[in-house]
């Protein structure tokens, strides 16, 4: 039907006053707006002829509608306007509203204030047509009164009909119920009554110029018919906000049913024909005040939340009367638009315990109280907030700033605590089931510290756990160290004890050389020496002296040899003397002819070195002879460890040899043996006669004088240095 | 030359062939006689308490007791 935009505008602010300031700024506005149109300010004739000084002039418009049907930008034009109507709205002000046959619209009032229009006279209004701010408007330029008319009869609407901004500036009639009266004696030019009516989808608000103030407040709860015109509240962008009622004298209100009380129990109950909501009056204990803002009662046993603007303090504990009328909560009925009076004072409301299994409505708008994990707490512009962790939801608590106290603040996180306070419920969703839950505190001392948290949060135990990995990495990279180092030292020390046996054999060698090669060929030399002496006398004598000079070199050579290249202390490393045997006289016997036979009885024990080496070289020495003089077949060794001795036994069966006649040259084998058995302070025994075998053994204690010989053995290093 | 007596002689010497070559030495002089031979201290203590000789030849190293320890012994007797 309209063009969009082209509705007719209410020229106030924003607060749906209309004082001349508000009013001025208007017309200063629009004066802008037609400045940038290049037009001059207030004359419209002049205005017009050099605003558009060659277009052809434009049409004179007649009827309110066709300038309620102009867009903004059309109405900043300027049409020149002729309107016969009557005045519906005369409010002491410049501005004011006409309404014609066709519609109804907003006059802008010329710069002087006027005060000379009445409700219901006829006039013809010159002027142009204004931009308005929300839909075009009429400036005024000359009023003519043509005399008394008459009001129109007003179309009655619902408020769902007023809120798509259509009958802006029209002449109504709406039907609601009062929710609150209040006289305002400084927002607008006059004291005004201003009243807020529940009507159909929503409610409006409504203002009536009233020449003195008085007591309206039994208006509230009546059911009322109200004539009046229809303003807009809007915003800036021109677009609705509220519906604001002009209703110019007290007698276009009229009560038709009055006020009546429904019981808090039949709150938002279904009941058959009671369409529209009455006030109810309710009696319960103060649980806490919003002051200003809201009450919180308990009353029979139950949480109610109160809207109210009245601002008389009260106390928790407090007994007060509330006339308000029911609406939803978010989960359960609460009052709006209440009024309280106090009439006595009882116990603090006893907090109701908090739990997930009972419906959560029961405890909306009652004190409850509950334990509960401290998670966080942040400072907002308002107050402090707090989240709390109760099972598996999350409460969110919140204390006003006024009384915000450090004490909150000292509180550690992951605290348990017991919060007491309001508790509102949330509801949410297609089906408004509860989302979530929320506790209005009323002072700090709504919070109860029980108890502090663990040291042993994950935050400190993934610390401490860090800390221990860090020092574990650290000791085993200290260890790798330290192994590597233990490898070096070893390294190093077994090169130390490879040169040391390096060493020791070179020392052996040299003892050796020293004591034995050295003392044989000053043994040879002297048989040399003999020989040479007595060649030309004793030619007998000298030949013997030869023989045996030629002996010992041999039994020398064979000595010296073996001192080299001898094994036997890598033998008596690598094992006992029991293998060492077996392995040194191997290489001596031939397999074909001699059979080997070796006995061992006993735990074998380990003697001091040297008497090992002894006891191999006596043992290797007599299965030698055997082999080399005795032509014996079966050869006998046997190593037999007592407690107290050791003995060796090379036994042989052999040709053997009379023992009463050593032969002293050639034998020097046997000689060895000997001097060997009596360097270990013991004695050889040879047993043997002509065809019948020979039988060596010797024996050595086991160990009484190993310290003894061990002692030995170390002069002997010391010895082989000199 | 003296048809006395020869002289008694006790070798001492840790290695036998030292003692072979001394005692064939010494015994192609006809005034001397190698009556006993030792290898250790102990068995020239030994000898000497046996054989009584008139020169006793010590070698100075010897194992276990040493020939100074043995000629002190020996003197001592």
């Amino acid at each position: 039907m309209l063009p969009g935009g082209s509705f007719a505008g209410v020229c106030m602010s924003k607060h749906g006053t209309m004082s001349s300031s508000s009013r001025n700024s208007c017309a200063t506005a629009a004066r802008l707006f037609l400045l940038a149109a290049t037009t001059l300010l207030g004359h419209a004739l002049n205005v017009q002829a050099l605003a558009q000084p060659s277009a052809k002039p434009l049409p004179t418009l007649t009827h309110a509608e066709e300038i309620r049907r102009l867009t903004p930008e059309q109405a900043a034009l300027g049409y020149p306007v002729r309107v016969r109507g009557v005045i519906t709205m005369d409010a002491p002000a410049p501005d004011f509203f006409v309404q014609d046959p066709t519609a109804g619209i907003y006059v802008e009032g010329s710069a002087t204030p006027r005060f000379s229009h009445l409700l219901g006279q006829e006039v013809e209004l010159e002027g142009i047509t204004g931009p308005g701010k929300f839909a075009p408007v009429i400036r005024e330029q000359r009023l003519r009164e043509l005399g008394k008319g008459v009001l129109p009869k007003g179309q009655l609407v619902s408020f769902s009909e007023l809120a798509d901004g259509q009958h802006d500036s029209q002449w109504v009639r709406m039907r609601g119920i009062v929710r609150s009266v209040a006289i305002d004696p400084d927002s607008w030019r006059e004291t005004t009554l201003a009243m807020r009516v529940a009507s159909g989808g929503g409610e409006f608000n409504v203002r009536v110029p009233i020449s003195k103030a008085q007591d309206l407040s039994s208006w509230v709860d009546s059911e009322v018919l109200i004539e009046g015109v229809c303003g807009s509240l809007y915003n800036t962008n021109r677009q609705l906000t509220g519906i604001l009622l002009y209703v110019p004298r007290l007698s276009f209100m009229r009560i038709e049913a009055p006020a009546r009380e429904t019981a808090l129990s039949d709150l938002l109950r279904f009941s058959a024909g009671q369409g529209i909501r009455h006030r109810v009056r309710v009696r319960g204990v103060v649980g806490y005040q919003q002051l200003g803002n809201a009450l919180f009662l308990e009353s029979q046993g139950k949480g109610l939340r109160v809207l109210t603007q009245q601002s008389t303090p009260l106390e928790i504990g407090d007994l007060v009367d509330v006339l308000g009328f029911p609406a939803m909560g978010d989960s359960a009925p609460m009052l709006e638009d209440a009024v309280f009076h106090r009439i006595g004072h009882e116990k603090a409301p006893e907090p109701v315990q908090f739990n997930l299994t009972s419906p959560w409505e029961e405890f909306d708008g009652a004190v409850v109280t509950t334990e509960a994990k401290l998670l966080n707490r942040q400072p907002q512009p308002d107050g402090l907030r707090l989240l709390l962790q109760h099972g598996d939801i999350y409460i969110d608590a919140s204390l006003a700033l006024a009384t915000s106290a450090n004490y909150l603040s000292s509180i550690p996180l992951n605290s348990k605590v017991r919060i007491t306070g309001i508790g509102l419920v949330r509801s949410g969703g297609l089906w408004r089931v509860p989302e979530s839950f929320r506790i209005l505190l009323r002072s700090p001392q709504d919070v109860m510290v029980l108890s502090t948290p663990s040291w042993w949060n994950l935050r400190h135990t993934l610390w401490l756990l860090g800390i221990t990995a860090g020092v574990l990495l650290m000791v085993a990279a200290w260890m790798v160290v330290l192994r590597r180092r233990l490898r070096e030292q070893m390294a190093i020390i077994r090169q130390k004890l490879k040169s040391g046996a390096v060493l020791e054999e070179r020392n052996r060698i040299a003892r050796e050389l020293h004591d034995t090669l050295e003392q044989e060929l000053a043994g040879i030399t002297m048989q040399l020496d003999l020989a040479v002496d007595c060649f030309q006398q004793a030619p007998r004598v000298a030949e013997q002296a030869l023989e045996t000079a030629r002996d010992m070199s041999r039994h020398s050579m064979v000595e010296a040899r073996r001192s080299v290249w001898d094994l036997r202390c890598q033998l008596l490393e690598d094992g006992d003397l029991v293998s060492a045997l077996t392995q040194i006289v191997e290489p001596l016997v031939p397999r074909d002819r001699v059979q080997v036979e070796a006995k061992f009885e006993g735990s074998p024990v380990r003697l001091p070195r040297p008497v090992e080496m002894n006891l191999l070289r006596i043992g290797q020495e007599a299965v030698a002879n055997a082999v080399k003089h005795g032509q014996a077949r079966q050869i006998t060794i046997e190593l037999r460890y007592a407690a107290e001795w050791v003995r060796l036994t090379v036994s042989d069966d052999g040709q053997g040899f009379a023992a009463d006649q050593p032969s002293p040259t050639g034998h020097f084998g046997l000689l060895d043996m000997h001097e060997r058995a009596q360097s270990m302070g013991s004695r050889l025994m040879v047993e043997s006669e002509s065809g019948r075998g020979t039988r060596v053994s010797v024996q050595v204690p086991a160990r009484s004088n190993s310290n003894e010989l061990i002692d030995e053995e170390l002069k002997a290093n010391t010895y082989s240095g000199g | 030359m003296k048809n006395s007596k020869p002289i008694r002689i006790l070798v001492v010497d840790d290695h036998f062939m030292v003692r072979m070559g001394l005692s064939a030495s010494l015994n192609v002089e006809p005034d001397m006689e190698v009556v006993a031979e030792a290898g250790s201290g102990d068995a020239a203590l030994e000898a000497y308490r046996q054989h009584r000789p008139s020169l006793v030849l010590m070698d100075l190293r010897l194992p276990g007791m040493s020939g100074t320890d043995c000629t002190a012994a020996i003197i001592h007797e």
